[in-house]
C-alpha cells in the first residue's frame, strides 16, 4: 500500500469515518506492517494533541429558548374556506336556484326562459305580432301610459278613486 | 408546518451548548453569542420542515449558525481596527507540544481550520460537515486530510522522535 493511501485511510480511521469492515482490514494490515503501525501511532498522537488543543467546555445557554415566542404564525391563505362554510355556501346556492326556479315556474311555462322563443319576431310562425307588442316596446309603453290630465282639471283628480269603485 | 414547542425545547437543550460554544469561539461574535443562538433557532423554526427532513438536525443547525455568524460579521463595523479571524483558543501553556499544536491550528488556512474544528470540537461526520459548509463530502475529506497532515508535520518534524500525548 502506498504511504499516501495509507495516511488517508489512517486519517479516516482516526476520525471515525471508516466502516467497521474497512477498519478491520486496516488493523490486519497494521499488524503485518510495523512501519505502517508507526505511522498510525504518529497520526493518532497528532490527533490526540489536536483534540486537546481544540477542546472546549460546553456551557448551557443562560437564556431559555425565546424563539418559540417570536416564531411567526404560518401565513394565512387568501381564501380559507372550511368544510362547514363550503357546505353553507353550497346550501345557499341551491336554495337560491330553487327559489328562482319556483318563481319562474309560478309565472307559467310561457314566461319561462326555457320556453321563450328565440326566433326573430318576423320569422315566428303564426305571426307573433298577434300576441301583442313586446313588454318593453314603445307601443306597449304608450298603451299603458298614464292618462294625462285634461285641460282645466287638477292632476290629483285623475287619480282619485271613483265612488263606484270596490276599493273604498 | 408549525414547530412543536417540546421538540424545540429538546433540540435547544441538546444543541444549545455546542452552538453557544461555536459562537463563543469567535472573538468578535463571542459577546453576542446568546443573541446569535436565539437568532439561529428563530431561523430554524422558520425552516422547520427542512430541519426535520435534513440529513442531520445537528448539521442543519450548525449550517444556520454559520450563516447567522457570517451575517453578524458582515454587520460588524470595527472601530478603527481590522477584522480579526478566529484564532485558536488561548490558554495557559501546559505543554510545549500543546502550544505548538495551538499555533499550528491557528496557522491553518481558514477553510481547513473551520473544517477541522467542526470535526474535532463538535464531532460532526464528514457528511454533516459537508452539509454545514455546503460542500461535497470529498472536499471535506481532502481538507481534513491536508489539515491533519500539516499538523502531524508540525508536531513531528522529520528529524524529531515520535511525540506521544502524556
Amino acid at each position: 500500500m502506498k504511504p499516501e493511501s495509507l495516511d488517508a485511510l489512517l486519517t479516516d480511521h482516526c476520525l471515525g469515518e471508516l466502516t467497521p469492515e474497512a477498519a478491520e482490514l486496516l488493523q490486519e494490515h497494521l499488524a503485518r506492517d510495523p512501519a505502517a503501525a508507526q505511522r498510525a501511532q504518529e497520526l493518532e498522537a497528532t490527533l490526540a494533541w489536536a483534540r486537546k488543543a481544540t477542546a472546549i467546555t460546553l456551557e448551557r445557554p443562560e437564556r431559555p429558548l425565546a424563539a418559540v415566542a417570536v416564531a411567526p404564525a404560518p401565513p394565512p391563505s387568501r381564501l380559507r374556506v372550511t368544510w362547514a362554510e363550503g357546505l353553507r355556501l353550497a346550501a345557499c346556492v341551491v336554495l337560491g336556484l330553487a327559489a328562482g326556479w319556483w318563481a319562474n315556474g309560478a309565472r307559467g311555462p310561457s314566461t319561462s326562459v326555457a320556453s321563450a322563443p328565440t326566433l326573430p319576431l318576423e320569422t315566428r310562425p303564426g305571426g307573433a305580432r298577434d300576441q301583442g307588442p313586446a313588454f318593453w316596446s314603445v307601443a306597449n309603453l304608450s298603451q299603458h301610459q298614464r292618462p294625462r290630465a285634461p285641460a282645466g282639471r287638477n292632476r290629483e283628480d285623475v287619480f282619485q278613486i271613483p265612488w263606484e269603485s270596490i276599493v273604498k | 408546518m408549525e414547530a412543536p414547542a417540546n421538540e424545540l425545547e429538546d433540540l435547544y437543550g441538546q444543541m444549545g451548548p455546542a452552538l453557544l460554544a461555536y459562537f463563543r469561539q469567535h472573538p468578535i461574535l463571542a459577546g453576542a453569542a446568546e443573541d446569535l443562538l436565539q437568532d439561529t433557532f428563530v431561523r430554524a423554526i422558520r425552516g422547520w420542515d427542512r430541519l426535520r427532513n435534513s440529513v442531520s438536525p445537528r448539521a442543519y443547525l450548525f449550517g444556520i449558525a454559520r450563516h447567522v455568524g457570517q451575517d453578524a460579521l458582515r454587520r460588524y463595523r470595527p472601530a478603527g481596527e481590522s477584522r480579526e479571524e478566529p484564532a485558536a483558543p488561548a490558554g495557559p501553556v501546559e505543554d510545549d507540544r500543546l502550544e505548538r499544536m495551538r499555533q499550528a491550528i491557528a496557522g491553518l488556512p481558514l477553510p481547513q481550520r473551520e473544517t477541522l474544528l467542526l470535526k474535532l470540537r463538535y464531532e460532526l461526520s464528514y457528511l454533516e460537515i459537508a452539509e454545514v459548509l455546503g460542500l461535497p463530502v470529498g472536499t471535506v475529506r481532502s481538507r481534513l486530510h491536508l489539515a491533519v497532515a500539516h499538523l502531524k508535520l508540525q508536531l513531528n518534524p522529520p528529524s524529531s522522535a515520535t511525540a506521544h500525548v502524556s
